[in-house]
């Protein structure tokens, strides 16, 4: 979690845009947002030429408004004092994005794809909501920098539980879960799969966090992850705004899959769950606290369900009564129901 | 609007059961939709009905976790499958399958409060949530146990929106319960009434209890839901009447019962089966063919193309027979006539099959029934 120090400066940024607007805003020299800016500013030709559309979302007063800029209107930038930053490329999908994004010549022409996406409100009872970020407020001191494949990256700035599957709040959830995998899992295309392990991780977004667009797996390595479901709670009245999960179209070119810029915005309601395929390109939209508490954080427990190679009989899940390791003879060929 | 919502496997041994609850739901007046929630086997395939619309879900018994046998398993778990699916909104009235409806319930509830029948053997006592110590185990899977619980049961009356947010927990809850509980007949017969109870409770949806069903013992008539899983008993105590023994559409003795609720029941089910044996129920229904639908013939098969549906409707001799018969004018009985002359079949089997195939039709959207006066 980001926390502004007695040593971090406030830029004050003067925005000149076509047709003579100017916006004046200031910006704390640690936000993201503030490289964003520029980075996306000096690449604005290489990214109109591509058709894309480049959009900087900016905060305003502390955090309780934003506002949205076309870069490509943007004439010119003055900073005081003056901003000196070592640019970086545009912040691409982290972890699992494939390493060519250049046009592939000859390619087919793509195919756009709306990946399913299931919401479900009112997850848990309401004592389980509450006891849910009560607990999250107790554990404050285990929560560590959220990492990607064990390291820190720019694309990624929340704070995670490390070791949180198999505790009591992660089986009640995934006992809940597997009352709904069916419904869920037909709702997003899947056929009836064995359940190796529900993988749960436990994070908390403040103030600048975000986690920048990605997949949970990308098919190329040995990953079983087949469906993520995000669960949101956090302290009422809502202590922050932002925070939205992004959903990326996909562009099929035959088989390599790229993320497309057009996606679905879904809001973190307290007690809402979110499922989609792991292999989805998603983002977590930067989140503002103005208060910066703790205990006004975005709290969610992401739950991993994986695929089994080889099916487990014996294989227990949540509270330990419920056998998934092999597919129930009531799920085979679920999809020919309708 | 209200959903009359049953469940029931398609079974078809036990088709009567939801033959017997559709024509009492058609008789009662009953607003709005009937939905017959149907467990299936991948590969089955759903029964028709007339006026119900059936709603394949996965089959819950055995549950498919625990491999336990226990048929409360279907009804939440077929709740929260066709809510997801559908979103329809309005109150849902629940029924079990055993049950008939002798007066319409027009009731309609907003969210937060439901109405339901009260539970006179909810088991209470010193443990969470005021039951037996017996229910301690529950403890290790709810949060707050201090709850207190409605004593209620279907039938009952719940906003769907209520009914998406507990049908989950009460399905989770059922199968806990089972697995740990024990009562004098091994695993907890009422687990899925208990499991309700709990939900609905955590979700925070208030119950008026109202005397919406009675089963066959009780003297009163004023219910509108009579259960019939209990048999019927003449004013003697003898069995006059049992629903795993009956052998529809046989003649039954409403005259035999004691009078009550019981009484009433035999009365529906022997009116029902007098028409059914005699055909009447056929005289009343006249086939309408849907607009759109197109007709090809494929060596010695008819195939249906109906506007919306995916696949096409595939006819053998007999049900093409029966839908050449469709043009308008005849009633069912009418089809049934002309079968009998062109064929030498007994007549209860020309309208059997006239029957099962009006339904497919139906449920295959390429003909509805007219009830004619």
């Amino acid at each position: 979690m980001s926390e502004e120090t007695p040593a971090t400066r406030v830029i004050d940024l003067r925005i000149r845009t076509i047709g003579g607007h100017e916006y004046v805003l200031p910006l704390p020299e640690d936000r993201p947002e503030l490289r964003q800016l520029f980075t996306a500013f000096v690449n604005r030709a290489a990214m109109a030429s591509q058709g894309k559309p480049n959009l900087v979302e900016l905060p305003l007063e502390g955090g309780e408004a934003a506002c949205t800029i076309a870069v490509d209107q943007i004439v010119s930038i003055e900073s005081s004092p003056p901003v000196l930053l070592q640019l970086e490329q545009p912040v691409e999908a982290a972890a699992a994005q494939p390493a060519a994004q250049q046009p592939v010549e000859h390619a087919p022409a793509p195919t756009l794809r709306r990946p399913e996406v299931v919401v479900i409100d009112d997850f848990l009872g309401v004592d389980e909501n509450t006891d849910m970020v009560a607990y999250a407020l107790r554990e404050r001191d285990r929560f560590e920098p959220g990492t990607v494949e064990g390291k820190a990256h720019p694309a990624r700035h929340n704070s995670v539980v490390m070791n949180f599957t198999h505790s009591a709040h992660s089986n009640l959830l995934v006992n809940r879960l597997l009352i709904w995998f069916p419904t869920v899992a037909r709702a997003l295309g899947h056929e009836a799969f064995p359940l190796k392990a529900i993988e749960s991780q436990l994070t908390a977004s403040n103030d600048g966090d975000f986690y920048g667009a990605h997949m949970d797996t990308d098919g190329s390595k040995p990953d079983d992850r087949v469906i993520a479901c995000v669960y949101y709670f956090f302290r009422e009245p809502r202590g922050f705004s932002g925070g939205d999960l992004r959903v990326y179209d996909t562009l099929d070119y035959g088989g390599e899959i790229r993320r497309a810029e057009s996606f679905q915005s879904i809001q973190p309601v307290n007690n809402r769950l979110v499922a989609f395929t792991a292999r989805t390109f998603h983002e977590l939209r930067p989140i503002r606290c103005p208060s910066k508490a703790f205990e006004d954080s975005r709290f969610a427990m992401t739950n991993w369900i994986h695929r089994a190679d080889n099916p487990d009989p014996a294989a227990r899940f949540g509270w330990g009564h419920f056998h998934a390791g092999t597919i129930p003879r009531a799920f085979q060929g679920w999809s020919s129901l309708r | 609007m209200i959903y009359t919502v049953f469940t029931r496997p398609s079974d078809p041994s036990r088709q009567w059961h939801a033959d017997l609850l559709e024509s009492s739901w058609q008789r009662a007046q009953q607003p709005g939709e009937l939905v017959r929630l149907t467990p299936t086997a991948a590969g089955g395939s759903a029964p028709a009905h007339d006026k119900a619309t059936v709603v394949p879900t996965l089959a819950w018994n055995p549950h498919p976790y625990t491999g336990d046998q226990y048929e409360g398993y279907d009804m939440p778990a077929s709740l929260l499958e066709w809510l997801f699916r559908t979103g329809v909104e309005g109150t849902v009235l629940i029924l079990d399958s055993r049950s008939i409806l002798t007066k319409a319930i027009t009731d309609e509830v907003e969210p937060g409060t439901a109405v339901a029948t009260p539970w006179p053997e909810f088991p209470s006592g010193e443990g969470p949530f005021g039951l037996a110590m017996s229910y301690k185990f529950v403890e290790c899977y709810c949060v707050n146990r201090t709850l207190a619980l409605a004593p209620v049961q279907p039938p009952l009356l719940m906003h769907s929106s209520d009914l998406r947010k507990i049908a989950p927990r009460w399905a989770e809850l059922t199968a806990l319960i089972r697995a740990d509980g024990q009562d004098t007949h091994g695993k907890p017969a009422d687990a899925d009434r208990l499991a309700y109870c709990i939900a609905a409770a955590e979700y925070r949806v208030r119950h008026d209890a109202r005397a919406l069903g009675t089963d066959t013992s009780d003297e009163s008539t004023d219910a509108p839901v009579i259960g019939y899983r209990r048999p019927v008993e003449s004013p003697r105590g003898e069995i006059v009447w049992d629903d795993h023994t009956y052998e529809p559409w046989s003649e039954v003795y409403p005259e035999k019962a004691a009078p009550g609720a019981g009484r009433v029941l035999l009365s529906h089910l022997n009116e029902m089966a007098t028409r059914i044996q005699s055909g009447a129920d056929l005289a009343a229904k006249r086939p309408l063919r849907k607009g759109g639908v197109r007709e090809a013939r494929v060596l010695d098969e008819t195939q249906l193309e109906v506007p919306g549906y995916r696949d096409f409707v595939t006819l053998n001799a007999s049900a093409a027979a029966i839908w050449d018969l469709c043009d308008g004018e005849r009633n069912l009985a009418g089809i049934v006539e002309e079968l009998e002359r062109r064929f030498d079949a007994p007549t209860e089997t020309l309208r059997d099959a006239v029957r099962s195939t009006a339904r497919e039709l139906v449920a295959a959207g390429a003909i509805e029934l007219e009830e004619s006066v």
